[in-house]
């Protein structure tokens, strides 16, 4: 099987999981990393669907932390990008690289 | 306050996936309550459901798109639908077939099932309904149906452990007595009034009878229904408290009950019957119109029920070992008063339908193989695209849906109309008999045509894809045939066959029908009134054993009353009058002289009591009438024949003096000869058929049964004579039931409605279903030309006569008519001479002039659907078809 051709908003959250980490990543977490960088909003219920497909085609697996109080004794649950993941990150980054070449005036411009 | 609220809650536990609502829950808590974003309570509840209805919306758009994804990639897409639909535009005939075809087989199998559903149903329609049970007692060995006796009844009340209650019910015919003088008769029931409280229905005002009102010596009440309250009260709260005569007894309205209210079976009025004695009067024993019902304990079941009153009633047996034994039956309570033949009617009806169902799914299979055979080259070229055969087929598949959606709107409200009409022409049934068609009904019948429909048609392109599309092509272009053969032409055959058997029947509800609308016996039919007249002993002269001289003495009494009322010119009494179809006995002639023994005949039988000739104001063709003397005890059996008699018993010879006897299959030596004494013209002993006219009169014993009719003829308006009789009636004892109050030209409204109603059904059945069936000739025809046209080209190309040709083409569907109208007509005779298990009163001569009909119909209807496919047949010029 080949690597997964990733969307937009999927290589987002993929890529905030990857930064914020096994044991950090979960979907509240994913929000506000992807707003605390490029300044969007975006809608948790989103991520939860992305999140759900991802998880689907192998992309991603997830576990269920400790409960706690704060959250009504329920558990966070964490996103671990697997090596499908990853590899479709390094293939998009791969991608968009080749479309950015020769391009670099336009990127120094913002 | 909870986030998200419970309600937000419960919908994402039906969207999501059950691992993933703890976290989602949790996510929802840790963001909208204090533990992130400190916010007053208000806006992170708004917040949080706002948040909870989005995550709802993205896991149902998401979940929708999976399972469209799945199904539409593998069997069909939005284009396939838009191409399905497409191709039906083109082909409207075909499209209007099938759909018309779906739409009369769910329709019939809605109305079957619905009918089926409403005699067979176990339970009564209100809450607790399905514990009701009816008790009935049999004697044995002869296993004749006997009341309960009170000693059964007590020991069953208070010894049954599987029945919450015991209780008893009497319908009966109650007179009531307006202020105005007017006397009404209404249906009306006397009920165990502690049974109240198993039923769910509390009064509209006042109260409903209690325990209390059961009691020996308690005030008699009575509660009334709304329909009486607003007759007879005009809605006036002012009822409850006011008394009402009954039957000669005044009584208090103590309550009245809702229209929704009818228990036991349909009426107005609930009395309270004695709790103790069920109404037994010094005899000892309740009347033989008492009812034993109960309500079983929670979780008892009818067996359990069973056994417990077989080994009670038992004991009772051995207490009295000289007394015949009594066998105890429990059935659920609408069955107990319904069960019998109904049951199997209805069966047979349910068997009939499915059949036809099945004949025309096939039918539609046969419309779709001869479209899906036009199209083989598109399949065969889509195929060759790539498109797999599960697409294919699921296309036709689709189709076929698609058309089965809109009959299914076009067949359910055709049997809702239809079961309205039925339920509005209908008064004698119980209130648990509504005819509506439950949704459950309605989604099993349209799902199972709709399978039976898709699965036949989606056969046919089963078989059309299952060559490799190359060889497909070629052998289609060499004019080679797909078609289900022989099976296709068996269903056709089916359903003309069933179309004629429908014709026959039709034809013979019709013949009946005429029979009693056109004729004219030569009675003065609109200036006689006729009433049933029902008399019971009262419980004085039971207790004196002196029942049948009350009976006697007292319809005597109703006689005078009736030719003394001023208007009447003369009365008398009856067993039967003009049109009412008295069942057939068989009738031995004794011979004479040098005469062969002839074997009894069939023929019908009426009592003719004093005055009854005189009251159709009839005399005697020859002889005399039956007199006054001929009815008294002791006195010689005599018998007046009618003119047909005389002609099909006794080929035309003097009858007076001859001997009749009514014979029995048991030879039962009770039945005396009697001696004929007159003869009349024909009176309508049997309208319906003229083949079972030749009956006899013998005299009616009055008091015999309390039973009789009154027959009055009326110098004026015979309807006005109505309210006199009841009066008088009354007078001379007020429970006397008087009922079914008619003119005689009224008389057998009620077959002549079924005639009608039946007859036109099986008119649209067969015209429904042979237009059908030359639909499928059509197709087949069309598909026989289609495929065969470069064949017929060579052959045309070759001098092959014309004629040669057409025979080709036409000659097995001319085979297909054939067959199908000699098994249909064999069919219709054989229903006619079954028709004893429905319906007596029909003609008994088969349909043999329908027969010309048939084949005269069916000859013309086959012409014209041969017609089109047979004119491009010979239009086809060799040249051409040759080039194809």
């Amino acid at each position: 099987m080949g690597t997964q051709v990733l969307g937009e908003f999927e290589l987002m959250v993929l890529l905030a999981a990857l930064r914020l980490g096994e044991n950090e990543a979960y979907a509240v977490a994913i929000v506000d990393e992807i707003h605390r960088r490029t300044g969007r909003v975006v809608q948790r219920a989103s991520v939860y669907v992305t999140l759900q497909r991802m998880e689907d085609k192998g992309l991603v697996s997830s576990r269920l932390g400790d409960p706690l109080p704060e959250r009504g004794g329920k558990s966070r649950r964490y996103v671990r990008v697997e090596a499908a993941g990853i590899e479709a990150v390094r293939s998009a980054r791969a991608a968009l690289r080749s479309m950015w070449t020769g391009l670099a005036p336009l990127a120094e411009e913002s | 306050m909870s986030l998200p609220p419970a309600w937000a809650r419960a919908l994402l536990k039906v969207v999501l996936p059950a691992s993933r609502l703890d976290d989602v829950l949790g996510d929802l808590k840790e963001v909208h309550s204090s533990g992130r974003r400190p916010q007053r309570l208000m806006r992170a509840w708004f917040a949080a459901s706002l948040e909870a209805l989005r995550i709802v919306g993205a896991f149902l758009i998401y979940r929708s798109r999976r399972w469209r994804t799945g199904f539409m990639t593998q069997w069909v897409t939005w284009l396939e639908l838009k191409l399905g639909w497409r191709l039906m535009r083109k082909q409207p005939l075909l499209a209007i077939a099938c759909v018309l075809a779906l739409a009369i087989g769910i329709g019939l199998a809605t109305i079957g099932f619905t009918l089926r559903d409403a005699v067979l149903t176990d339970e009564l329609p209100f809450e607790g309904g399905d514990r009701f049970v009816l008790l009935t007692i049999h004697r044995e060995p002869d296993g004749r149906r006997v009341p309960l006796d009170l000693e059964r009844f007590d020991l069953f009340r208070n010894n049954a452990d599987s029945l919450d209650y015991l209780g008893a019910l009497r319908p009966a015919l109650l007179n009531i007595l307006h202020p105005s003088g007017d006397v009404e008769s209404i249906e009306g029931t006397y009920l165990t009034p502690s049974s109240f409280r198993f039923l769910p229905f509390p009064p509209s005002i006042g109260r409903s009878l209690t325990t209390a009102d059961g009691q020996p010596g308690a005030a008699p009440v009575v509660l009334i229904g709304e329909s009486f309250w607003e007759r007879r009260f005009h809605r006036d709260p002012a009822a409850v408290g006011s008394r009402i005569e009954i039957s000669g007894e005044s009584r208090e309205v103590v309550g009245v009950m809702s229209k929704d209210f009818q228990f036991p079976f349909k009426g107005q009025l609930w009395l309270p019957l004695d709790e103790r004695n069920l109404g037994a009067g010094s005899s000892g024993n309740p009347p033989p119109a008492i009812r034993v019902f109960g309500v079983l304990e929670e979780g008892s079941s009818l067996r359990s029920a069973q056994a417990q009153l077989d080994s009670l009633s038992s004991r009772v047996d051995a207490l009295h070992p000289s007394r015949p034994a009594r066998r105890i039956v429990v059935d659920s309570f609408p069955q107990g008063f319904v069960g019998g033949p109904a049951d199997l009617m209805t069966t047979v009806l349910v068997a009939v339908l499915v059949l036809v169902l099945v004949v025309i799914a096939a039918n539609v299979a046969n419309l779709i193989l001869a479209r899906t055979s036009s199209r083989l080259s598109e399949l065969a070229i889509r195929s060759a695209l790539g498109a797999g055969r599960g697409r294919l087929v699921g296309q036709v598949f689709l189709e076929v849906v698609l058309l089965g959606v809109v009959a299914a709107g076009l067949g359910l409200a055709a049997a809702a109309t239809t079961l309205g009409y039925l339920r509005r022409m209908t008064d004698d049934i119980p209130f648990w008999v509504t005819f509506v068609p439950t949704w459950r009904t309605m989604f099993f019948v349209t799902a199972i045509t709709l399978l039976a429909s898709a699965v036949a048609g989606a056969l046919p392109a089963l078989k059309a894809t299952r060559q490799d599309p190359a060889n497909r092509l070629l052998s289609h272009w060499r004019g080679g045939q797909v078609g289900l053969g022989r099976l296709g032409g068996l269903l056709i055959v089916a359903e003309i066959a069933l179309s004629v058997a429908a014709l026959g029947g039709a034809a013979v509800m019709a013949r009946a029908l005429i029979g009693h609308l056109n004729r004219d016996f030569g009675l003065p039919s609109n200036r006689i009134l006729t009433a049933q007249i029902y008399v019971e002993p009262t419980a004085d002269a039971q207790a004196a054993g002196r029942e049948q001289e009350y009976l006697t003495q007292t319809q005597l009494e109703v006689i005078q009353a009736a030719r003394g009322l001023p208007g009447v010119a003369a009365a008398g009494a009856a067993t039967q009058v003009p049109r009412m179809d008295p069942p057939a006995r068989p009738l031995a002639v004794a011979s004479e002289g040098d005469e062969a023994e002839s074997a009894p005949r069939s023929g019908p039988v009426a009592g003719a009591g004093p005055g009854f000739f005189k009251a159709l104001d009839v005399e005697a063709l020859a002889g005399r009438l039956i007199a006054e003397p001929d009815v008294a005890t002791g006195a010689p059996p005599v018998a007046v024949v009618n003119q047909p008699f005389v002609e099909r018993f006794l080929a035309g010879r003097n009858p007076i003096g001859r001997r009749v006897r009514i014979a029995s299959d048991e030879g039962d030596p009770a039945e005396q000869w009697r001696t004929i004494v007159g003869v009349v013209r024909d009176l309508g002993l049997s309208a319906a058929d003229d083949s079972s006219s030749a009956g006899i009169y013998i005299p009616m014993q009055i008091g015999q049964n309390g039973y009789f009719l009154l027959v009055m003829r009326a110098q004026g308006d015979p309807l006005q004579l109505d309210m006199p009789l009841r009066r008088e009636i009354l007078k001379i004892d007020p429970s006397i039931r008087v009922s079914h109050v008619a003119l005689l030209e009224d008389v057998g409204k009620e077959d002549r409605t079924f005639f009608s109603v039946a007859g036109s059904s099986l008119v649209a059945i067969s015209a429904a279903g042979l237009a059908l069936s030359m639909m499928g000739v059509y197709a087949i025809l069309s598909f026989a030309v289609q495929t065969r046209t470069r064949e017929i080209g060579v052959r045309m190309a070759l001098g092959a006569a014309r004629g040669r040709i057409l025979w080709s083409l036409v000659g097995r569907s001319s085979f297909y008519l054939a067959a199908g109208a000699a098994i249909g007509s064999l069919l219709a005779w054989a229903l006619t001479q079954a028709r004893g298990i429905f319906v007596t009163r029909l003609p008994t001569d088969g349909p043999g002039w329908i027969l010309l009909l048939v084949v005269v119909l069916l000859a013309v209807a086959g012409l014209i659907a041969s017609w089109v496919p047979a004119r491009r047949a010979l239009g086809i010029r060799p040249a051409e078809a040759l080039r194809e």
